[in-house]
């Protein structure tokens, strides 16, 4: 039974207005936080000049400019991070909302198949081996991307090609295992620690090296998959009745499932090369909306897209803020917030998982 | 809506399930299949609505082949109960119902309020109003297998396919089901494990056993108790009810 019902046409609404308008609002006050202390004003001053700059080619005042500490911190540290942030984590919550319904299992998440491993193998060979080193200054990330995508590409051919939902977990699950084998090998043979904990860190994820044009792509992504897989709610919708109920409503899932999985693979990928692996987000964020407003897609998809952005935006202000002078991977504190708050959901329904 | 299965044959798992199959019904009927398990009956309807491409034979819908038409065509003119699951997710009744809306739904296109009118109407039908707001899988099995029947309903198809709609049923729902789907003015075709009510209820009877057609007819030629002996290896006997129906009573250690 889900938390809100009868209310539940109108409340969805009010919901998505809500986060529609915490997002910016999150945007706004986190840009205000942070170690180095300065008032709002200066902020959005800095904020302000550069907007007017952009838009309309406005003159920037020499006491805001880019090379004055205040610009630097605000326009090049703290707000391209907090952008990828939210992005990153709209993105992974509705890649993890598309995905639960495509192979049609509560358990999955954006890197069910295979994503995660197949980065972390691509940044291991591009870390011990040097591999890749080619593709320029961030070829790690590069290869981390590439990583993701064949890998989830390969799942894709090894379960068939025909969109069939348990196949694909299957090859999913052997494909993880044996690139995370392959990653775990290359790290045993390689005798120095300092490369091992640099892939490591990779797993982790960090939201540290956000810069402007690249969050942009993942801004983009994000808001384009998310109108996309809006679009196609009612078919999501009956990935959850399974193939032959969905044929004798008309749709056939094979071909679609293999289209969802090529553009989630894709925005995950981005998110991998920008952020490495951050995991829990695009588990917990879509269950927590599904408690809360029910299963329909049409509520689920832009709910995900919005609070999964917000939820990692305040989560990666906190890595920044807990321990004195350093950051916490944002994937440990994702699984430390979102687990306790997923169980406590869960709990309170007292029911199978996913209404 | 005439439906009509000419020489159908079905291979499930490379092996030959349906060895040419005939069938017909009209508007109007409520077409039995009977016979044992495993003698596909499922796989029939199956083949009928195209959720598994026969090998070979054709189905046509008035005259028309269902092979041809477009998937969204198809789930306009024939809906299937059958066994269904939502695995771990859930969704509220009127929102399972509303799903039957989809074949008749543009892309983009939200469900209005006449689509939620045709769904409350089908709860109604199937004996559900006033759960629209329930947990689909908070509901009984009989419960669920209502809901299931209502979005059938609500995707106003003039054909109607049921593969065992009484399983799970109370007796009072299961004549209520059949009471219903006599009343449409639809063509329904159902397969069916209880004799009785097949034989209280169908207008035709179409037996199988083995993946063909043992005997077809109205109930009280083909429910006779060398039929139920040969396709069933049960002794029974058959009384009519003196209006075209007739009751089995079964003979149990002989």
């Amino acid at each position: 039974m889900r938390l809100l019902r009868s209310k539940g046409q109108m409340a969805w609404r009010w919901a998505l207005l809500g986060l529609g308008l915490a997002l910016p609002l999150s945007l706004l006050g986190a840009v205000c936080l942070g170690t180095n202390p300065l008032s709002p004003g200066q902020v959005y001053g800095v904020i302000v000049h550069e907007l007017g700059c952009l838009l309309f080619r406005l003159p920037i005042p020499p006491q805001w400019a880019p090379g004055t500490a205040v610009h630097d911190v605000v326009w090049l540290i703290r707000l391209p991070r907090l952008v990828l942030a939210a992005a990153v984590g709209g993105g992974l919550s509705l890649c993890g909302a598309v995905m639960q319904a495509v192979v049609k299992n509560p358990l999955a998440d954006p890197y069910v198949l295979g994503a995660s491993s197949g980065a972390s193998l691509g940044a291991a060979l591009a870390i011990l081996l040097g591999i890749g080193s080619g593709l320029g200054g961030s070829f790690v990330g590069l290869m981390a991307f590439l990583g993701a995508l064949v890998a989830s590409l390969l799942v894709l051919i090894l379960s068939g090609g025909r969109g069939d939902s348990l196949r694909l977990i299957l090859s999913g699950a052997a494909l993880s295992a044996v690139c995370s084998a392959a990653s775990n090998f290359l790290i045993y043979l390689s005798d120095a620690d300092h490369a091992a904990a640099q892939v490591l860190r990779w797993t982790m994820g960090s939201l540290g090296a956000a810069t402007w044009p690249g969050n942009g792509a993942m801004a983009l992504a994000w808001a384009l998959a998310a109108l996309f897989f809006w679009s196609q709610s009612r078919s999501l919708n009956l990935m959850l009745l399974g193939d032959e109920s969905a044929l004798t409503l008309g749709v056939e899932l094979g071909r679609l499932r293999l289209v969802y999985l090529l553009i989630t693979a894709l925005v995950v990928g981005l998110a991998v090369y920008q952020a490495g692996v951050i995991g829990f987000v695009g588990l917990v964020v879509p269950h927590v909306l599904r408690l809360i407003f029910g299963s329909d897609h049409r509520r689920l998809i832009p709910l995900s897209a919005l609070g999964g952005g917000i939820f990692l935006l305040w989560a990666d202000v906190l890595c920044r803020s807990v321990l004195p002078g350093r950051e916490i991977p944002v994937g440990i504190l994702t699984a430390l917030v979102g687990a306790p708050v997923f169980l406590y959901l869960m709990a309170r329904k007292g029911r199978a998982l996913g209404g | 809506m005439k439906i009509e299965a000419s020489a159908i044959r079905a291979a499930l798992g490379g092996r030959e399930i349906l060895h040419g199959v005939d069938l017909e019904a009209d508007r109007g009927e409520l077409v039995g299949i009977i016979g044992p398990n495993g003698s596909g009956k499922s796989t029939l309807l199956r083949c009928l609505c195209r959720v598994l491409g026969p090998t070979a034979g054709t189905v046509y819908l008035d005259g028309e082949e269902a092979g041809r038409l477009k998937r969204r065509e198809l789930a306009r003119r024939m809906a299937l109960v059958a066994q269904h699951s939502l695995g771990g997710f859930d969704f509220s009744v009127l929102e399972m119902v509303l799903m039957g809306r989809s074949p008749h739904k543009g892309f983009l296109e939200g469900d209005r309020e006449g689509d939620r009118a045709i769904a409350r109407a089908a709860l109604v039908a199937v004996g559900l109003e006033g759960l629209e707001e329930r947990s689909f899988q908070a509901l009984s099995g009989g419960e669920q297998q209502r809901v299931i029947l209502a979005r059938a309903l609500a995707q106003q198809t003039p054909i109607l396919l049921l593969d065992e709609p009484t399983n799970h049923l109370d007796i009072q729902y299961q004549l209520k089901l059949m009471d219903l789907l006599r009343g449409l003015d639809r063509t329904v075709i159902a397969a069916l494990h209880d004799l009785n009510l097949a034989g209280m209820y169908c207008t035709r009877l179409y037996v199988m056993k083995d993946g063909a057609v043992a005997d077809r007819g109205r109930p009280e030629e083909v429910l006779t108790p060398k039929l139920i002996r040969q396709v069933y290896g049960v002794e029974a006997r058959v009384e009519g009810d003196g209006a075209g129906g007739v009751y089995v009573r079964y003979c149990p250690g002989k």
